[in-house]
């Protein structure tokens, strides 16, 4: 064991770069001491049947620009912000890109600790990371924030799959190996272990793809725009390209498919037919094929496959991997023009 | 497919890691900061370097997970059931392991409970190709695919289990969340010998987002595949509602290697079963002699009689139900077992051959009923003969008197019933009967 240990520590003695001055056992303490500082608490609308009136933030600018979730919490006219010395302070609400997901708030003081959200660091898996957030609104008063250990592990697009979260974020996140997702954690800080600003803990999220709760953070660098512009005062695109569907959608009836009946929740998509003189029968495909991918998207059932077909327009390229035997065969359609 | 946890239960979990660890690996740095002092001219400057405790960490885990990536792959699948039970299923992309380099590959069960029309399988290359599943181990929970590969595949270093020790890291790897790159959960080994003697056990947050996957050590060598276990039951969702608890089992892979080839072959892996069973009474704290043994179970086969008192499995002694059930829990169908007993004050050594499933006790019928308030204590008088039976078959008639069966006298009902209970069906009997006052000798 210990020479297992030895050894990892010899392979990794060589990778670490010589820029690292904290010394063990004092880095987090030292780190956490500065950043805790910069964690605000927010208190809000909220706290009936089983919604929290609470959730983090954190600070911004010097002049007291706090960085937070969008939530029902900042939906009222008061909004109270916390801040680490205990200072209660009215939080007015600059802006939000509900999009993102994100508001800006902004209190009354000056000379302010701070993250600087233009140095955003960028993680990757394995990375070490500390988050920092009033779960469960533990914290009162001048009580620091919780502060939680883990690491990155992956680096994912939330919308993958369409319908995967509940959110309308769908732009990379980190999954966190750290229990960070909570109520009252939204908006919290996610730092690396240096306590260099990477993230914003997002809400409580349920992975729908295979039904668990979902840990994670959107990178600030995926935020750094919209910030700006919405201190600056101005104003954002709201039209999402991703959710636009051409007005001439392909069909499998272009194509000279026709699938097996739908008869199941999750009929998988097998051919029954091939229309003579189609697409499809030029391109060698036959009844009892299974198609399996729709443009290199997986089609589990005859109805995700007819949902991605929607999205793509009749005169572009429609690649289809199917499986024949245990064989996967790909082929590339078009739409008869006209 | 998982009831919503509650609030409560998730922030549980923050694991306590690193602390056995640490201490071992303090004591190296000082070691090797000492080491390299004597070395270096700027020794201030190397040991801020080496004190980095955390990057080292972090430079040994993601050296772990890269030796074990290309073995781990991503599994999609297309059509099946929307639910178990009353359970939704999800349909995700999960994970297994590669165990054979032309295509065998391990996966939890877990992943294909929705029973899919077609499996895919994307290895770490990137490269999809269609896979089966050949075989299930339906003691642990696994399955084995055989995935139609023209390249051999890598396949893992095995940790062995003699080097695997609580406290140590563990690593949990999957391939569900990005195609490209593992997701990664850490935690220490919290146990070993779990699950009746079938798995080890990780605080490394163990999900539907890692089961099917490898749960390496720092030095990326798998010890055992993730699966969700539960000790109270068989079942593949059984566990499942632990995930990302702290509480995370793993099937070690020593003891999958080793059932391979079989599962190779097609045949699946049930638990072994015995056949005997306990008067309820504390589990933990003694073993009470055996209540009962079902008939034409492997342990009747083996000789084992109810009163009998085990003293050893294996070789291995045992004085509790709970050492006697660690000691089976391993064991598959078609495995022999020896085991020591002692009945009275001999000592009987039985080996006995683990089956897959227990034959129900059927109810011996030999088809007559006797006359009601019949105390005479010289035979059974037949009220009624069931037409078809075995009493019908042998010409027995209403109005016979029973007076023994196989020479033992049978003087009341009671005693025939009783009798006749404990034969099997199929058995053969010989009664003598008094038929108006002449005895004749029916086979039935």
């Amino acid at each position: 064991m210990l020479r297992t240990i030895l050894v990892a520590l010899i392979v990794g003695l060589t990778l670490v770069p010589g820029t690292v001055r904290t010394e063990a056992g004092e880095s987090y303490v030292q780190v956490i001491s500065q950043v805790q500082p910069k964690i605000v608490k927010i208190f809000g609308a909220g706290g009936l049947r089983g919604l929290e009136h609470y959730q983090s933030g954190f600070l911004i600018s010097a002049e007291g620009h706090v960085l937070t979730s969008w939530s029902y919490v900042l939906d009222t006219d008061y909004i109270s912000v916390v801040l680490n010395d205990g200072r209660r302070l009215q939080g007015n609400l600059v802006g939000a890109d509900p999009r993102l997901e994100i508001a800006v708030l902004k209190v009354d003081a000056g000379d302010l600790p701070h993250f600087a959200i233009d140095q955003a660091a960028t993680l990757r898996v394995g990375d070490r990371v500390l988050a920092f957030s009033n779960l469960f609104g533990v914290a009162a008063g001048d009580e620091a924030a919780s502060v939680q250990h883990g690491l990155v592990a992956a680096v994912t697009s939330l919308a993958a799959r369409r319908g995967v979260f509940e959110t309308p974020y769908s732009g990379p996140a980190y999954v966190l190996d750290a229990m960070t997702n909570n109520p009252g954690a939204a908006g919290g800080a996610l730092t690396d272990r240096r306590g260099r600003l990477a993230g914003i803990l997002g809400k409580e999220l349920r992975n729908s793809l295979d039904n668990t709760w979902l840990n994670y953070a959107v990178p600030v660098r995926e935020l750094e725009t919209a910030v700006k512009d919405i201190i600056a005062g101005k104003s954002r695109p709201s039209v999402d390209n991703t959710a636009r569907k051409p007005a001439q959608a392909v069909t499998l009836a272009l194509l000279g498919i026709t699938l097996v009946p739908d008869v199941l929740a999750r009929t998988p998509p097998y051919i029954d037919r091939i229309a003579t003189g189609s697409p499809a029968e030029k391109a060698g495909l036959h009844p009892d094929d299974l198609v399996l991918f729709v443009n290199g998207q997986i089609a589990p059932s005859i109805k995700v496959l007819n949902e991605q077909l929607e999205r793509i327009d009749r005169i572009d390229e429609v690649r289809l991997t199917v499986q024949r035997g245990q064989d996967l065969i790909e082929v590339s359609l078009f739409a008869p023009a006209g | 497919m998982l009831p919503p946890l509650s609030r409560g239960k998730k922030v549980r979990t923050m694991a306590v890691r690193r602390r056995f660890w640490l201490s071992f690996a303090k004591a190296a740095l000082c070691g090797i900061a000492a080491t390299l002092v004597c070395f270096s001219s700027s020794a201030r400057h190397v040991w801020a370097e080496e004190a980095d405790l955390d990057g080292l960490e972090e430079q040994a885990v993601r050296a772990a997970v890269e030796a074990v990536a290309p073995c781990v792959v991503r599994i999609e699948t297309t059509g099946g059931m929307e639910r178990a039970g009353e359970v939704l299923l999800g349909a995700g992309p999960t994970t297994g392991l590669v165990v054979g380099a032309d295509g065998w590959i391990v996966s939890s069960a877990f992943n294909f409970l929705r029973q899919p029309a077609s499996i895919l399988v994307t290895l770490a290359d990137g490269k999809r190709v269609a896979a089966q599943i050949v075989a299930r181990d339906r003691s642990r929970m696994l399955v084995l695919l055989k995935a139609a590969v023209q390249q051999p595949l890598p396949v893992p270093e095995v940790a062995p289990p003699g080097e695997m020790f609580v406290g140590q890291w563990t690593i949990a790897v999957g391939r569900s969340m990005d195609a490209a790159q593992p997701n990664v959960s850490v935690g220490v080994l919290s146990a070993r010998n779990r699950i009746w003697g079938k798995a080890v056990q990780t605080d490394a947050k163990v999900s539907p987002s890692n089961y099917g996957g490898p749960l390496v050590d720092i030095r990326g060598r798998v010890m055992g595949v993730l699966v969700p276990l539960s000790p109270d039951a068989i079942a593949e969702l059984a566990g499942a509602e632990w995930y990302d608890s702290g509480i995370g089992f793993a099937v070690p892979l020593a003891d999958i290697l080793q059932r391979l080839e079989r599962l190779q072959s097609g045949k699946d892996i049930f638990p072994g079963l015995l056949g005997i069973s306990f008067k309820d009474g504390d589990i933990y704290s003694s073993l009470p002699p055996i209540a009962a043994v079902s008939p034409r179970s492997p342990a009747s086969d083996a000789g084992l009689k109810a009163g009998d008192q085990i003293v050893a499995v294996n070789g291995k002694p045992v004085s509790t139900q709970i050492q006697l059930k660690h000691a089976l829990g391993p064991l598959d169908a078609g495995e022999k077992v020896q085991l020591s007993v002692t009945r009275g004050t001999e000592k009987v050594d039985a080996v006995a051959t683990l089956a897959e499933k227990l034959i129900p006790y059927e109810h011996p019928f030999i088809g007559l009923l006797p006359m009601r308030g019949g105390t005479a204590a010289d035979g059974t008088a037949v009220r009624y003969v069931y037409p078809d039976s075995g009493a019908a078959a042998a010409g027995l008639k209403v109005g016979d008197r029973v007076l023994q069966l196989d020479g033992k006298p049978m003087p009341q009902a009671d005693a025939l019933r009783l009798t006749i209970s404990a034969r099997q069906p199929g058995d053969t009997v010989e009664l003598q009967v008094d038929r108006s006052g002449q005895k004749v000798g029916l086979k039935v």
